[in-house]
């Protein structure tokens, strides 16, 4: 029988070109990486980059075997609480499945869409996968 | 001549537009921002070299009126001087120093490299009686119709035949072309000894022997040196021996050092925009602007993105650089806030010491007094780092491993009809799929060491009936892999008797299929850096199926290059080359990592004398580059 632990390195890079309601965001903007519903994490607000923010932030999670993605999320933090961006769902076969070799760093850049499907922006992130097959 | 004057025009495009706040700085410059184009009109040549900065750049160099845009963007760069014709002479030998400079202020590899020889021999005969030779060596390149040209000589090394040549002979290095050079070297006569060398007539000295090569061999060896035999003129090979020559390579780029280092600045006063512009003093008299930081938006005690420089750059550690700090105004009449000078040795000193240095300001307009401020610059981090040039990694064992892909589809013609783009000539013309083959094949082989290369092709109705967008061109069930070029060219003719075209054109599976071997090796080693040739007549039928498996391959160690053949519109795969700045987007919504994929159109090959295949390869050695240092991979030094 087969069981795996592992976990995932995801450095998030930068995004590119986000709005609210469609004006670009000034500062602010910061990450949330989840998993699994208890494995949530996240980046530090950027203050300088603006609408194209840059955190260069890598953060551990496991991966649980059952995960098919990773959801990305982009909020920005403002007087009146958190507000969302954008999102994406990484596709754990995008980068510990078919030909990726194991332990690669993966560089992998996505769309991000608002809750109701429009495109916004770009984000960029590099993810290895740690952590060893046990049989 | 100013450049804007001389009709050039440099376009920074910004890919990915990490530094979305360009600008421009002096009043005179002119900044247009077009669809994610930054359009800049520099003043003069000078500031016009200097200023490109952004993520990717493009120069257009337009001599000969729009319609030729395209053409002259991708033929500048590799032909310095190329006019092409008819008065363009002067003005694209300018382009294509601008676009030298660029690169090599980003330290990108691109365009030519300038190399320097040294040249040592052993066992040469002995040609005078009472003493040994006197030997010289000549340096030749060999143009495409067999002539030479000189490209230099060493001194005359007196009664020695085994000479160790002291005078370096400069060559310059195309990535994308071949380079056939020949060696001779000579006995010069004791009357000439006091002849200068350059003036010496090579038909009174006594001929010791020849040697020829072609540039890529010497530099893809380790220590990127070649011994070579000598042999009799015109390669004859004798019973007797010459002795042989040893060509020893040298990047001349004076050094591939680069800084880093984090700026801010606190306390500047009244005006809220600032921004910082870098300029090196050079030995005239005069300064040169070599960086600008991005704007920071209504901030007094901004902390700009780290600047990055590059030897070129900055010059030497102790060139006195002239920082600047502007108020950014969108008319381009930006303000002065503050001038210092510092050297890059002394902006080491001020973080070491977390010591700020005070900026100053001239009294008035035409005062040189200069008025101290409270507002200081702060160096915040410093970092110096060597980039590896694409020399360095080929030279320590890296390798570039070449893949061909061949449409069998039926828009091509029945292959026995001679109006068909696969008709094999008996007359022995090649068709331009053979030349397409050839022309990279015979530059690309030189860095592959085994010189075993997959070939495929893709839309042929196999012996069993199917279509297959993926098979051997060999005709062999597994293994893809046929020996150096020639087997490319065999396996491909033997394929157009076993293979029906049909149809429709997809590259899916081609580049799936090399995404696969890609990663194979990348699970084994880091060494390797592939090249895919897909050599087509027309329009895929699925073009975002094409566009999702690049998008896929786009993190891999991977190059396509997409040959277009015959007349048919290829304006789908100009999206494919994301040259336009805008990154690829798979259905999934995954966007390509990087750009990886080159197109060019076969017809290009005969509008000028430029071979397509030149234009083709350009971007190779940056790509490659690019892909290397995203992961720090390092070239294997043998020290």
């Amino acid at each position: 029988m087969k069981s795996l632990s592992r976990s995932i390195e995801i450095t998030v890079i930068s995004a590119e070109d986000l709005s609210i309601h469609g004006r670009p965001i000034k500062n602010n903007a910061f990450v949330v990486v989840q998993t699994a519903p208890n494995a949530t994490r996240s980046t530090s607000v950027d203050t300088t980059g603006g609408t194209y923010p840059s955190w260069n932030e890598m953060l551990e999670l496991p991966l649980p075997q059952e995960s098919q993605f990773v959801r990305v999320e982009v909020q920005c933090r403002t007087s009146s609480g958190a507000k969302a961006v954008g999102g994406v769902n990484v596709p754990v076969s995008d980068f510990a499945e078919g030909w990726i070799p194991n332990g690669y760093l993966t560089f992998l850049s996505y769309r991000l869409r608002k809750w109701n499907g429009e495109r916004n922006g770009i984000i960029n992130l590099s993810i290895r996968v740690k952590g060893k097959e046990i049989t | 001549m100013s450049l804007l004057n001389s009709n050039y025009c440099v376009n920074a495009l910004v890919a990915a537009p990490s530094h979305i706040k360009v600008f421009s700085a002096s009043s005179d410059c002119q900044v247009v921002v077009y669809e994610g184009k930054i359009r800049e009109k520099p003043s003069s040549k000078e500031e016009a070299r200097q200023f490109i900065k952004g993520s990717w750049l493009v120069v257009v160099g337009r001599t000969r009126g729009a319609e030729e845009r395209r053409w002259e963007r991708r033929r500048l760069p590799s032909h310095p001087g190329a006019g092409g014709g008819g008065g363009g002479a002067e003005g694209a030998t300018e382009a294509s120093e601008a676009v030298e400079f660029f690169y090599k202020s980003r330290g990108l590899y691109s365009l030519s490299t300038q190399l320097e020889f040294s040249l040592s021999a052993s066992k040469l005969r002995d040609m005078d009686v009472l003493s040994k030779s006197d030997p010289m060596a000549v340096v030749y390149s060999k143009k495409g119709d067999g002539t030479l040209e000189e490209l230099g000589r060493t001194e005359v090394v007196l009664n020695q035949l085994d000479p160790v040549w002291v005078g370096k002979i400069p060559v310059n290095y195309h990535f994308e072309i071949v380079q056939p050079l020949v060696f001779r070297v000579y006995d010069v006569d004791t009357k000439f000894h006091n002849v200068p060398v350059k003036a010496l007539k090579l038909g009174e000295q006594d001929f010791l022997g020849e040697a020829t090569c072609v540039l890529s061999e010497i530099i893809t060896k380790q220590n990127k040196s070649l011994t070579l035999k000598l042999e009799a003129a015109g390669g004859q090979r004798s019973m007797q021996n010459r002795g042989s020559l040893t060509i020893r390579a040298e990047e001349t780029v004076a050094s591939k050092r680069v800084i880093e280092m984090g700026l801010r600045a606190s306390h500047l006063e009244n005006k809220d925009d600032p921004f910082l512009r870098i300029s090196k003093t050079v030995e005239s008299g005069g300064t040169i602007p070599v960086y600008k930081t991005e704007v920071a938006v209504n901030n007094l005690n901004p902390t700009w993105k780290p600047v990055r420089l590059t030897m070129q750059q900055f010059g030497s550690r102790e060139t006195p650089l002239v920082l600047e700090c502007f108020d950014f105004n969108s008319n381009g009449k930006h303000e002065i806030m503050g001038v210092l000078q510092k050297s890059v040795a002394e902006l080491e000193m001020l973080q070491k010491g977390r010591t700020g240095a005070n900026f100053q300001i001239p009294t008035s307009v035409r005062s040189s007094q200069m008025k101290t401020l409270k507002s200081q610059l702060f160096v915040d981090g410093f970092l110096e780092t060597t980039q590896y040039t694409f020399l360095d990694y080929i030279s320590s064992g890296f390798e570039l491993n070449f893949m061909v892909a061949v449409d069998f589809t039926g828009s091509n013609g029945d292959p026995r009809s001679p109006m068909s783009l696969h008709y094999l000539d008996p007359s022995g013309h090649l068709n331009s799929y053979q030349k397409a083959i050839l022309e990279v094949g015979e530059i690309i082989q030189f860095y592959d060491t085994d010189k075993h290369f997959p070939a495929w092709g893709f839309g042929g109705r196999l012996m069993n009936r199917e279509v297959s967008h993926c098979f051997n061109l060999n005709g062999h069930p597994s293994d893809s892999e046929v020996e150096g070029v020639n087997g490319i060219m065999a396996a491909y003719s033997s394929a157009l008797v076993n293979v029906a075209l049909a149809g429709p054109t997809l590259f899916g599976q081609i580049i799936d299929r090399a995404a696969q071997i890609a990663s194979q090796s990348v699970s084994n080693n880091q060494t390797k850096y592939f090249i895919l040739l897909i050599i087509t007549d027309g329009v895929i039928t699925d073009l975002q199926e094409t566009i999702n498996a690049i998008v896929k391959a786009s993190d891999l160690p991977l190059s396509i290059l997409i040959i277009g053949v015959g007349n048919a519109d290829f304006q789908q795969m100009e999206i494919l080359d994301a040259d336009n700045g805008k990154r690829l987007e798979s259905s999934t919504g995954r966007v390509a990592t990087r750009d990886i994929v080159q197109f060019v159109p076969m017809r290009e090959v005969h509008s000028g004398q430029i071979s397509v295949v030149q234009s083709l390869l350009e971007e190779l050695p940056s790509q490659f580059l690019a892909y290397m240092r995203c992961r720090d991979i390092k070239p294997h030094f043998v020290n």
